[in-house]
């Protein structure tokens, strides 16, 4: 009997690993590591795009959560973790 | 009828935790094993070719070693780069560094210790950084042990719980709290584990430094001061005393009958979110909330196609992810995905067995288009989102730029970024709010929970990096680098 109030949800999960691939991207872009940052970036793509395909086979939920609210606080948290990592990278460069 | 059960997710957490805990341990014996098993290889004399000291810019600008020496093995003459097997380079060993380049000048001869069954395999400084893997190994073991006590609570915690759970009288069960009682306990647990966690985090960062330095046997290895590490036991001492009283101050928010922490969430429901029990808060008692249709789902027995292809999909795409990472950073060795790869499969365990409760907000027919509803609904919310994220994506394109080109933020642009980016987050608040009132008066539905949150978010970070590139331009303008 598992509630989601007090535990990590799939969405929460889902926007560390957004904030991470935003945090990633940075590192990668200031390493120059053209590919490894496509790669990256278009698996966090995938992931997102795997969320939407099974979403509408099962009305718009994916594990019990909207599929809308991965997306939702996924972008936001993807961009955080751009933001920080790159003021980071821009103030201690 | 079936008992109710306690939630398993917090023995899950623990069991998450132990695997954690004990996979950092594997990981380091394994690495330490491997080191030191290159005190045993051959040793052949070889000569320096190359050898410089090379500044490497950036955000974590450190000195590292370009050596390059070669070797003669069974008739091959072999040639490598490798200083050792903890550090290939001895990339931020300071010190080690700056001594090993001077020591090893072009053209000088070296011991070479060469593995007998790779020979092209070989490093100059044989061995291992006994510190840094025992450092990471006693961190493995600390998550561990944590772990191990944690369950093991909960473990004596569970027959007490399920019998108040199965108890014909549970709804009906009431206690009496006081909420001062329990805004007191929360309050002091919360504010011991800032203060006993900060106290943690300075005195081990303090004292640890030395562990981060390399072999104290190598020329031009960092010597801890004298009181160093005794600074870090007195700062881990002050800080468990800190949470200890933090928890000792907890137990007045305790429920009596399963010993679960009762925060201020229960004003609200007026009941023990452990054991069900009705609490009566100071005499008077919570109103009952309306009961929900929401079945409360069972734990997963068996196997659901369905779900099993959910939850494996939904955790193949971090664990690759983390797999990537892995390989842009050689020095850390494969151990860390390894890690990653455990940790996100146990979690993908987690997530498969314990389905969440639907939120209440959580429509049942989500998706589905609603008769008569017209699709243009939709699109002001996205505008909205659209609206919130332009100042961040701005910003965010200059700052990636800077980033490509490995430069920093001058004086004038820190000025701008410091006026510009709160003005721009002002503007951004008031056209939303203008829309979010349009929208209200016009009876239009309202915008989804992650529109105003981002706008909160944004005003988060946004303060936090205004405040922070504010101090880089105090810093600049006060003369310091």
């Amino acid at each position: 009997m598992a509630n989601s109030r007090n535990q990590l949800s799939p969405p929460v999960f889902q926007c560390f690993f957004s904030l991470g691939a935003g945090a990633a991207a940075v590192w990668l872009l200031y390493r120059h590591q053209v590919w490894l940052l496509a790669a990256t970036q278009a698996i966090w793509l995938l992931s997102l795009a795997f969320i939407h395909v099974r979403a509408k086979k099962n009305r718009g939920l994916f594990l019990e959560a909207d599929a809308a609210t991965y997306f939702g606080f996924c972008l936001p948290f993807y961009l955080m973790g751009l933001l920080l990592a790159a003021c980071a990278g821009t103030i201690f460069a | 009828m079936n008992a109710k059960q306690p939630s398993p997710a917090i023995k899950l957490v623990y069991v998450v935790g132990l695997l954690f805990g004990i996979g950092i341990i594997w990981w380091q014996a394994t690495q330490l094993q491997r080191e030191k098993a290159s005190l045993q290889w051959p040793v052949v004399t070889g000569k320096i070719l190359a050898s410089e000291l090379v500044y490497v810019p950036g955000r974590s600008s450190h000195y590292r070693a370009d050596i390059t020496y070669n070797y003669l093995v069974n008739g091959t003459r072999n040639t490598s780069h490798q200083i050792s097997l903890w550090s290939s380079d001895l990339s931020s060993y300071g010190g080690i560094t700056r001594a090993f380049v001077a020591n090893h000048t072009n053209g000088s001869p070296v011991n070479v210790y060469y593995d007998p069954e790779h020979p092209e395999a070989a490093v100059l400084i044989p061995g291992a950084d006994e510190k840094m893997d025992w450092l990471l190994m006693g961190m493995g073991g600390f998550c561990a042990l944590t772990s191990i006590g944690g369950l093991i609570a909960r473990l004596r915690k569970e027959p007490r719980l399920r019998a108040l759970l199965s108890d014909p009288a549970a709804e009906t069960r009431t206690i009496a709290m006081h909420k001062a009682d329990i805004i007191r306990g929360s309050n002091a647990l919360g504010v011991s584990i800032l203060l006993g966690g900060f106290t943690f985090v300075l005195s081990a960062a303090y004292s640890a430094i030395p562990y981060f330095s390399g072999p104290s046997n190598l020329p031009g290895a960092m010597v801890p001061a004298p009181g160093q590490w005794l600074a870090g036991v007195v700062g881990a001492i002050v800080a468990f005393f800190i949470v200890r009283y933090g928890i000792r101050q907890a137990h007045r928010a305790e429920c009596p009958l399963c010993g679960n922490f009762t925060n201020k969430a229960a004003f609200k429901t007026g009941r023990c979110e452990g054991c069900g029990t009705r609490i009566i808060f100071d005499g008077v008692p919570v109103p009952a909330a309306p009961p929900t249709d929401t079945p409360r789902p069972e734990v997963i027995r068996g196997f659901q196609k369905d779900r099993f292809i959910d939850v494996a999909g939904f955790m193949a795409f971090p664990i690759l992810f983390a797999c990537l990472c892995n390989a842009a950073e050689t020095r850390t060795g494969p151990g860390l995905a390894v890690l990653m790869t455990i940790l996100f499969s146990v979690m993908g365990g987690v997530f498969y067995f314990c389905p969440q409760t639907m939120d209440d907000k959580t429509p049942a027919t989500a998706g589905m288009a609603k008769a008569g509803e017209p699709e243009e609904k939709t699109q002001p919310h996205w505008l909205d989102f659209g609206i919130i994220l332009t100042p961040p994506v701005i910003l965010l394109s200059y700052l990636l730029y800077l980033v490509w080109f490995n430069q920093a933020l001058d004086t004038r642009s820190l000025v701008a970024i410091v006026i510009g980016f709160p003005l721009g987050l002002v503007a951004i608040t008031y056209i939303c709010k203008y829309r979010f009132i349009r929208d209200e008066k016009a009876k239009a539905p309202k915008p989804p929970a992650y529109v105003p949150l981002t706008l909160i978010a944004l005003w988060l970070g946004g303060t936090l990096i205004t405040v922070l590139f504010l101090a880089c331009l105090a810093f600049k303008l006060m003369g310091h680098k």
